[in-house]
């Protein structure tokens, strides 16, 4: 798949996993490993948000030439 | 003491912005310019991030991380849109908002005015809060008895900050031109708060507390459990996220701050794609230890009506002097660097679509360079005086997020004019044979 496809599938996933409803999944009083479950989520989906576009950048990077 | 410091840095910054203006052109510097260009555009986290994400995380919860996943989860697109819309401005030199969208519209000054004026106008309280933060962080750092207890160093301040910009920011006329020493100082800046803000973060969590999960642990057992969780009024509601969410993600670009740094001052359009990841990694780290400083602050002081100053009131309640510094050091740079980069984008404006159109509706075109050059730098003045005049007025308590809020929310009906602006640029852009340099991307 182009890296574009991808991103804006990405963009749609990801939007809709900050939202309701879906946000309402990791939405409860409970701590893992010390900390709250929404944090621990939202922060990692974030991390992911920032891997998958580092990976876009090296690619368009080879695409882009020297 | 503090004012020692307070000047000093200000003299850094001026040495800064001299050094990175003197060797701009060689080779290193040029290397740097992706960095400069990723960091510069951190000037989104203003003092609003420093003290009032605190704040706000002691009164909402989660609710202040709205205003970075927004621009994270937007940044998924700028690789495609962005990376358009700065190849767009640099055809047609567009170097404001305002510009942008009347020029989209038919060319229409009037439209543009109409833009220019509601942006200024919407801007100036975002100034005044970052004024007030250093004006109230500064009361903060020096003992009451003290000489200096009558002394607001905001004028000072205001003044310096409006010299700088003059100074570095309007130079010459042409802002699409790279203002290399005002972009590296600013994202020197960026670089100051982000350390400063990981050093305070990790002293409250390891120096003060046993950790996250001890800080954490201690909250769910509080009263302030419901902060930990969304949808438990009066902490936020679904709603309200998806909201700040939404504006959040318009204002990272739209923003007069923003759209300069982004979009006007962009070095080569590649770098768009570095910053697409890099930025978002920034908002990540410098958001890590905000929960643990405003519970921390809770646990410490059980009353969330001085929320904004937790940051800076712990390290002084425990008597960290150096830490207090580092606060106040990171604060006063993430204030600074938004006031000179807002202010130099909004005398743009005020420049471009309020005083020029005048000037030409009068034919008076032999002086307009001088005149535009004139008004660009007197613009700067203005935006900056009506800002420190804004937060003298206000002179309530530290309300920093209501401030910063109002100037979020100026930004939304410009959007979709510029969203339709975007739309419509496309379609002739696409047969622009220009267009064919960079279609190996497509």
């Amino acid at each position: 798949m182009k890296a574009k496809e991808l991103l804006a599938a990405c963009f749609v996933l990801f939007g809709a996993l900050l939202v309701w409803p879906l946000l309402s999944i990791p939405n409860r009083a409970v701590l893992v490993a010390g900390v709250p479950a929404l944090v621990l989520y939202l922060f990692g989906v974030w991390a992911v948000v920032v891997a998958v576009l580092a990976w876009a950048a090296r690619r368009s990077g080879d695409e882009d030439g020297p | 003491m503090t004012v020692g410091i307070l000047l000093a840095y200000l003299c850094f910054l001026f040495v800064v912005a001299a050094v990175a203006e003197r060797f701009g052109r060689r080779r290193l510097v040029a290397r740097l310019r992706t960095l400069t260009y990723v960091m510069a555009v951190s000037v989104y986290c203003t003092a609003w991030t420093f003290y009032g994400s605190v704040g706000l995380a002691a009164n909402r919860g989660l609710e202040f991380l709205t205003i970075y996943l927004g621009p994270a989860l937007i940044a998924l697109t700028w690789p495609t849109m962005l990376r358009k819309l700065v190849r767009v401005a640099k055809e047609q030199r567009i170097t404001t908002i305002s510009d942008f969208i009347g020029s989209r519209y038919g060319k229409s000054a009037a439209l543009g005015t109409l833009v220019a004026v509601l942006v200024v106008v919407g801007m100036i309280p975002y100034i005044a809060l970052q004024l007030k933060a250093v004006s109230v962080s500064f009361r903060m750092m020096i003992p009451g008895d003290s000489l200096l207890s009558g002394f607001d160093p905001t004028l000072l301040v205001a003044g310096t900050l409006a010299l700088f910009g003059i100074l570095f920011g309007a130079r010459n006329l042409d802002f699409t031109r790279q203002q290399t020493g005002l972009m590296t100082a600013v994202a020197v800046e960026s670089i100051v708060k982000l350390v400063a803000f990981l050093l305070v973060g990790g002293w409250v969590t390891w120096g003060l507390f046993g950790g996250f999960g001890d800080i954490f642990t201690a909250i769910a057992a509080s009263p302030w459990s419901r902060l930990l969780t969304l949808d438990t009024p009066p902490a936020a509601s679904y709603a309200r996220w998806a909201a700040m969410l939404l504006i959040s993600m318009m204002a990272v670009i739209l923003l007069p701050r923003q759209f300069h740094v982004l979009v006007v001052q962009n070095p080569r359009e590649r770098d768009v794609h570095t910053a697409a990841w890099a930025f978002p990694l920034y908002l990540l780290a410098i958001n890590v230890f905000v929960l643990p400083i405003a519970f921390g602050g809770l646990l410490t002081f059980g009353d969330v009506a001085s929320a904004d100053s937790f940051i800076l009131a712990l390290p002084l309640r425990a008597d960290a002097g150096l830490v207090a510094v580092t606060v106040f050091l990171g604060g006063f740079s993430a204030a600074t660097a938004m006031i000179v980069v807002d202010s130099l984008a909004l005398s743009k404006m005020i420049s471009n679509d309020i005083v020029l159109p005048f000037l030409l509706r009068r034919r008076r075109l032999e002086e307009v360079y001088s005149a535009s050059l004139a008004s660009t730098r007197l613009g700067i003045l203005v935006v900056v005086t009506l800002g420190f005049l804004w937060a003298r007025i206000e002179a309530g308590p530290f309300l920093l997020v209501e401030m910063g809020l109002l100037s979020f929310i100026a930004v939304p009906p410009c959007s979709s004019a510029c969203t339709g602006a975007a739309a419509t640029a496309r379609a002739p852009w696409r047969a622009s044979p220009r267009g064919l340099p960079c279609g190996s991307t497509r």
